[in-house]
C-alpha cells in the first residue's frame, strides 16, 4: 500500500517535470521534425500510464484487444491496466474515467459506450494533461485527441452487403440481426449496408431489422422469429459479435440449415464451427488485437514525440504495427480519426488461418 | 418478546451502519492519497445522486411492504420523454415538466395496479419494468437525444464554483429533508411505519391502506421522475437504456440502510447512510485500483452483513443474558 | 377437504392452461409457421431454461422464500463447465452435469444455512449471494470467454437431440423433472409439509415440522437445478462469457407467479410454473414470430405479461369465489 502510494507521488512529479521538459523539446522539436521518423531521446521521454477502458470487461473482443494493448506496453516500457465495467453504460465508464485520473494515469484508451455522456469526465481528464485515444466506438471531439476507427464505416458496409450478396448468390431476402436499436456504430453500418444494397445489389431486398440486445437469449428468439415471419429468407446480416453467433448456432441446429446463411461481424475463433460445419456462415472482422496495440503507440507519438493528429497529419506507429510504420490521420464522421486496417472475411477457406 | 428485540437491534444498526460510513471514510483517507480529495467526495455524491432521489422514496414503499421494481425503467422513460418533447420543439422547462409528470403517472398505474386490482408488486412490478423501458424504445427508436441547453447540462455536471459540492445536491438535501420528516415527523409517515407493522390493525385503526398505498407509489414514481431529469444532465443524454439495473442498487442501498424487507422499519438517515456507504467504499475500491469484479463481491457481502449483523448481535446478547441467568 | 384441494389446483392451472393456449392458438392462425416446422421445438427447448429454474424455484417459493441467486449461479456452473471442458478435452456431456449440479449445490447450501440456518430474510441474502456469485464468476473467469469448439460435441449434439420432430431433450427433462416434483410435493409428507410451512411459518415451528431441514433442502435443490441449467445454457447457446444469463433471474420469478405460486407461500404446483413459463416465452416468441415493430416490442411484451398476471388474478378468484360458495353449501 505505501509502495503503491509513494509510486503515485513519483508520477505527479514525474509530470510537473515532463511539462518543463516539454516547454524545451518543443523548441526542439521545429527542427527534429523535418528529419522524419526521429524519435525523442529516451531519458525526456514521459513514462506512459496507460489505463485501458472497454464498452465491456468482460467480452472476447475487448479482451483481444487488450492483448495489442499489453504488447504495446510492453514495447514501450509503460504500465497498463485492463479497466473493464462489468455493465455496457456510461455511468460505469464516468467512474472508471475519473478513478483513472485522480491514479495518476496519463493515457486512457477507450471503446465508448456513448458518444456524447462521457465527454464531460473526458474533457476534465484532459484538462488535467491526460491523452485520450478513442478506438472502436468514438465520442464527440471534444473528448478525445484520435480516434482508432477500425475501418471505414462506409467499408464495413460494403464488406457486409458484398458477403450477403455472395451467400444469396445475388438474390433474395435478406434480414439484419443488430443489437440495441440505440447502437451508434450498427446503425452507421447497417445503413451503408443498405445504400450498398440499394446501389450495387437490386436483387437483394432486406427485409426487416431485428435488435438482439447483444444477449443470446433475445438474439436467439429474433433469429427463431425472423426465419418463422420470413419463409423465404435467404440470409441474416448480423453486425455484432454476440448476435452472429447466437444465429449461427440456432441456423446450425434448425431445419433452415443450407438454406438460411449467416453473416456479419464476429471473431474466427468463436465462428469457425458454423463456418465450418456445413452451415456456410461468413464472418469478417478487423485486427481486434493490431487495435489496441495502435491506439497505445498513437497516444505515445503524441505525448513522446508531441506529433500533431490533426486531418492530414501522419503520425508514426510501433514497430509491432503489422508493416506500417506510421498512420495517417484522415477526416471522418466525427472528426480526425486514423483507420485501422480493412476487415478480413473469414470463410470455410482461410479460418484456420486466423487464431483470436 | 423476541420481536421487540429485534426491533431494538435493527434500529441500532442504523447507527452501527453510520459508524461504519465513518471508519470506511477515515480507513479510506489513510490507505490513499486522494479519497477525501474535493473532486473524489464531490464524485462520491453525485455518482450516487439517482440512487439516494429513488431511495427516499423507495423507503416509504418498502416499509409499508411493498416493492417497486420499475423505478430505473420510469428513470429511462422520463429521461426519454425529455428528450423527445425537448427535440420536438418543447421549452427545456416544459420538457422537464412532462418528464416528471410522466414519471408520476408511472407511479400512479403501479399503485392501482397493486392495491385496487390487487396484483402482487414483485411480479406486477417486473411487468411495469418491461413496459416502461418499451415505451422509452419505441418514444425514441434508435435516436438519442444529446443536445440540452448548457445551462442544464452544467448544472447536471459541474460544482459550485469551486468548491466540491455538485450543483445537484442541494435539490437533492432539499428533496431528502422533506422525505425525512415526512416519514418522521408528520401523521404520514406514522401512517406508513403503522401499515408496514400490520396492514390489517392499521386499518381497524382507521387508516385508508389503499389510498396511502397509492400515494407512496405515485411518490416513488415522481422520485424516479426526477432522477431522469438528473440522470439526463449528469450524462446530457436522453436515451432508453438509461440507468439500466439501478432498481437492485436502490433496494440494496435501502436494505443496506437498515430498512426491514418484511415492512415496518426504517429511517431516512440509515437510508441515506447505507447510499454514502455503498459508493464510498466503492470508490475507495476504484481507487485502490481494485477491479470492477471485486466491487461486485462486495457490494454482495455488504448486503450479507447488514442483514447477518443485527441477527448475529441479538443472537449473541441473548445468549449472554441466559449465561448470566444461569450463574 | 381432499375434493376440494383437487378442484383448486385444477383451477388454477385450466386457467393458465386456456390463456396460453389462447396465446398461442391466435399467433398459429396469423403465422403458422410459429407452430409448424421447427416452431414448436423452437418454443419448447426456449422455454425449458426458465422452465427449469422455475420449478427448481418452486419448493422454495412454496415456502415463503425466494431465490433471486440464480441467474447467477447458473453462469458461474456454465464458465466453469466450460472452463473444465475446455482444459480437458476429452470430457463429455456426463462430466459436465456433475461439475454444474456441483456448483450449483455449493450456491445453494450457502443460501440455505443463511436462510435456514440464521433465518434471514430470505430476499436481502440472495440478492446479496446474486452479486457475490456473480463477482465470483467475474474474477474466476478473468474475462476469458469460451466459444463451440471448445465444448464436447457429445454436450451439444445432446442438446440438438429432438423426439418425434417436436420434443427437444431439453424439454424432455423438464417434463421428468416437473413430473417428479409434482408427485413429491402432492403425495410424500416432506413435500406436504412444505405447504405447511409456507402457509404459516410461525405455526409450522410450532406443530414442530422441520423447518430448518427442509427450507434447506429446497434451497439445495434450486441451486441444484441451477447448475444443471447452466450446462442446459452451453447446449442452448454454445457460447459463455462471465455476464451469462445475466439479470435473468426476473424473467423465472415471472414465469413462477404467473404459474401460480404466490409470494406469500403456500400455493402453487410445478405443473403451473411450467405453463407460466410457457406462457413468458410464448409471448416474446410470438412477438418476434408476428414481426411487431421492433421498437415497441418489449412495451408490448411488458404489458402482455401484466395482462396475463391480470387474467389469471381474475380467474383464480372466480374460483376461489365458487370455492367458498361451494364450502357454505356444504356446511348447511
Amino acid at each position: 500500500m505505501k509502495l503503491k502510494n509513494n509510486l503515485t507521488m513519483f508520477s505527479t512529479k514525474g509530470n510537473t517535470l515532463k511539462k518543463l521538459l516539454a516547454a524545451i523539446a518543443t523548441a526542439a522539436l521545429v527542427t527534429t521534425t523535418l528529419v522524419t521518423g526521429s524519435v525523442a531521446p529516451a531519458s525526456a521521454a514521459t513514462k506512459l500510464k496507460v489505463a485501458h477502458i472497454p464498452k465491456l470487461g468482460t467480452i472476447g473482443y475487448f479482451q483481444a484487444a487488450d492483448k495489442g494493448v499489453q504488447r504495446a506496453c510492453k514495447e514501450l516500457k509503460a504500465t497498463c491496466a485492463y479497466k473493464g465495467p462489468t455493465e455496457i453504460t456510461a455511468a460505469a465508464q464516468v467512474k472508471e474515467i475519473n478513478a483513472a485520473v485522480q491514479s495518476g494515469y496519463n493515457v486512457i484508451v477507450l471503446a465508448a459506450n456513448d458518444k456524447d455522456a462521457l465527454v464531460p469526465a473526458l474533457s476534465a481528464a484532459r484538462k488535467k494533461g491526460v491523452t485520450v485515444v478513442t478506438y472502436d466506438s468514438d465520442v464527440a471531439q471534444k473528448g478525445r485527441s484520435v480516434f482508432i476507427n477500425q475501418a471505414s464505416s462506409q467499408g464495413i458496409g460494403q464488406a457486409l452487403a458484398a458477403s450477403a450478396n455472395d451467400l444469396a448468390k445475388g438474390e433474395g431476402e435478406v434480414a439484419i440481426l443488430s443489437t440495441t436499436p440505440d447502437a451508434t456504430n450498427q446503425n452507421v453500418w447497417i445503413e451503408f449496408m443498405n445504400q450498398e444494397i440499394a446501389a450495387k445489389y437490386p436483387k437483394l431486398k432486406v427485409v426487416a431489422t431485428a435488435y438482439g440486445l447483444d444477449k443470446p437469449e433475445e438474439s436467439t428468439t429474433e433469429t427463431q422469429g425472423l426465419i418463422q415471419k420470413y419463409p423465404n429468407l435467404k440470409v441474416i446480416v448480423a453486425p455484432t459479435s454476440v448476435g452472429i453467433v447466437a444465429a449461427a448456432k440456432y441456423v446450425s441446429g434448425s431445419a433452415s440449415k443450407g438454406k438460411v446463411f449467416v453473416t456479419g461481424l464476429g471473431l474466427p475463433n468463436d465462428m469457425k464451427t458454423y463456418i465450418k460445419d456445413g452451415s456456410d456462415a461468413q464472418a469478417s472482422l478487423w485486427d481486434v488485437e493490431n487495435f489496441g496495440y495502435v491506439a497505445v503507440q498513437v497516444a505515445n507519438s503524441i505525448i513522446n514525440n508531441k506529433q500533431k493528429v490533426n486531418v492530414g497529419a501522419t503520425v508514426k506507429s510501433g514497430k509491432g504495427d503489422k508493416g506500417l510504420k506510421s498512420r495517417k490521420v484522415t477526416k471522418g464522421a466525427v472528426g480526425n480519426e486514423i483507420i485501422l486496417g480493412p476487415a478480413t472475411v473469414f470463410t470455410k477457406n482461410n479460418v484456420d488461418q486466423y487464431n483470436f | 418478546m423476541s420481536e421487540k428485540n429485534t426491533f431494538k437491534v435493527r434500529k441500532s444498526w442504523d447507527t452501527a451502519i453510520l459508524a461504519l460510513l465513518f471508519s470506511v471514510w477515515v480507513l479510506a483517507s489513510m490507505t490513499t492519497d486522494n479519497f477525501l480529495s474535493s473532486i473524489n467526495v464531490s464524485q462520491i455524491f453525485s455518482n450516487s445522486s439517482e440512487i439516494l432521489i429513488m431511495g427516499f422514496a423507495m423507503v416509504f414503499l418498502i416499509i409499508t411492504g411493498e416493492i417497486d421494481l420499475s423505478i430505473a425503467s420510469i428513470l429511462a422513460l422520463s429521461s426519454a420523454m425529455l428528450g423527445y418533447s425537448y427535440a420536438a420543439g418543447a421549452p427545456i422547462w416544459l420538457a422537464i415538466l412532462i418528464a416528471m409528470a410522466v414519471g408520476t403517472a408511472c407511479g400512479f398505474v403501479n399503485g392501482f395496479l397493486v392495491t385496487k386490482l390487487g396484483l402482487g408488486s414483485l411480479a406486477v412490478t417486473i411487468g411495469a419494468l418491461a413496459l416502461y423501458r418499451g415505451i422509452a424504445n419505441g418514444i425514441l427508436g434508435t435516436e438519442t437525444v444529446n443536445e440540452f441547453p448548457e445551462f442544464w447540462t452544467t448544472w447536471g455536471f459541474d460544482t459550485i464554483g469551486t468548491t466540491f459540492i455538485p450543483q445537484t445536491l442541494p435539490v437533492i438535501i432539499i428533496f431528502g429533508l422533506f422525505f425525512g420528516l415526512l416519514l418522521h415527523n408528520t401523521a404520514f409517515g406514522r401512517r406508513t411505519l403503522a401499515i408496514g407493522q400490520s396492514p390489517e390493525a392499521a386499518r381497524f385503526a382507521g387508516i385508508n391502506v389503499v389510498r396511502h398505498k397509492i400515494i407512496v407509489f405515485t411518490f416513488t414514481g415522481f422520485m424516479s421522475g426526477v432522477a431522469g431529469v438528473i440522470y439526463t444532465f449528469r450524462f446530457s443524454t436522453a436515451q432508453a437504456d438509461n440507468g439500466i439495473g439501478l432498481e437492485l442498487l436502490v433496494i440494496s442501498a435501502c436494505l443496506l440502510g437498515g430498512v426491514s424487507i418484511f415492512g415496518g422499519i426504517g429511517t431516512m438517515w440509515g437510508v441515506v447512510a447505507g447510499v454514502l456507504l455503498a459508493s464510498s467504499v466503492e470508490s475507495w475500491l476504484t481507487l485502490q485500483e481494485i477491479n470492477a469484479q471485486w466491487r461486485t463481491i462486495v457490494t454482495g457481502i455488504l448486503l450479507l452483513i447488514s442483514v447477518a449483523a443485527p441477527v448475529m448481535v441479538d443472537k449473541y446478547k441473548r445468549a449472554r443474558a441466559t449465561s448470566a441467568n444461569k450463574a | 377437504m381432499a375434493s376440494l384441494l383437487k378442484k383448486r389446483t385444477f383451477g388454477r392451472e385450466a386457467s393458465l392452461g386456456v390463456i396460453l393456449i389462447f396465446c398461442i392458438a391466435s399467433t398459429g392462425f396469423i403465422n403458422p409457421r410459429f407452430v409448424t416446422g421447427d416452431g414448436t421445438r423452437d418454443l419448447l427447448s426456449a422455454t425449458a431454461i426458465v422452465a427449469l429454474l422455475a420449478i427448481g424455484m418452486a419448493p422454495v417459493m412454496i415456502m415463503r422464500h425466494i431465490d433471486l441467486s440464480i441467474a447467477s449461479t447458473v453462469g458461474f456452473s456454465a464458465w466453469l463447465v466450460a472452463d473444465f471442458c475446455a482444459k480437458n478435452p476429452s470430457f463429455t456431456w456426463w462430466q459436465c452435469f456433475v461439475i454444474g449440479g456441483a456448483v450449483g449445490i455449493a450456491v445453494g447450501a450457502l443460501n440455505g444455512l443463511l436462510v435456514a440456518g440464521l433465518r434471514l430474510p430470505s430476499l436481502v441474502v440472495t440478492l446479496g449471494t446474486l452479486y457475490i456469485v456473480r463477482g465470483g464468476v467475474y474474477v474466476v473467469s478473468n474475462s476469458v470467454d469460451y466459444n463451440a469448439q471448445e465444448m464436447p460435441p457429445s454436450l451439444l449434439s445432446l442438446g440438438q437431440q429432438t423426439f418425434g420432430g417436436l420434443l427437444p431433450f431439453p424439454f424432455l427433462m423438464v417434463i421428468v423433472l416437473m413430473v417428479i416434483v409434482a408427485w413429491y410435493m402432492k403425495y410424500t409428507k416432506a413435500g406436504r409439509d412444505c405447504y405447511a410451512i409456507g402457509s404459516n411459518p410461525p405455526a409450522a415451528d410450532l406443530v414442530g415440522l422441520k423447518v430448518f431441514r427442509r427450507t434447506f433442502l429446497a434451497y439445495i435443490f434450486c441451486g441444484f437445478i441451477a447448475g444443471i441449467a447452466g450446462v442446459f445454457y452451453l447446449m442452448r447457446f454454445a457460447q459463455v462469457d462471465s455476464t451469462a444469463f445475466y439479470g435473468q433471474e426476473l424473467a423465472v420469478v415471472a414465469a413462477a407467479v404467473i404459474g401460480g405460486i404466490g409470494l406469500l407461500g403456500g400455493a402453487g404446483t410445478a405443473v403451473g410454473v411450467v405453463i407460466g413459463a410457457l406462457l413468458v416465452q410464448t409471448i416474446q416468441g410470438a412477438l418476434a414470430a408476428l414481426g411487431v415493430d421492433a421498437f415497441w416490442k418489449a412495451a408490448i411484451n411488458g404489458l402482455l405479461l401484466i395482462v396475463a398476471i391480470y387474467a389469471d388474478r381474475v380467474l383464480a378468484r372466480r374460483t376461489e369465489n365458487a370455492l367458498l360458495a361451494q364450502r357454505i353449501k356444504e356446511r348447511v
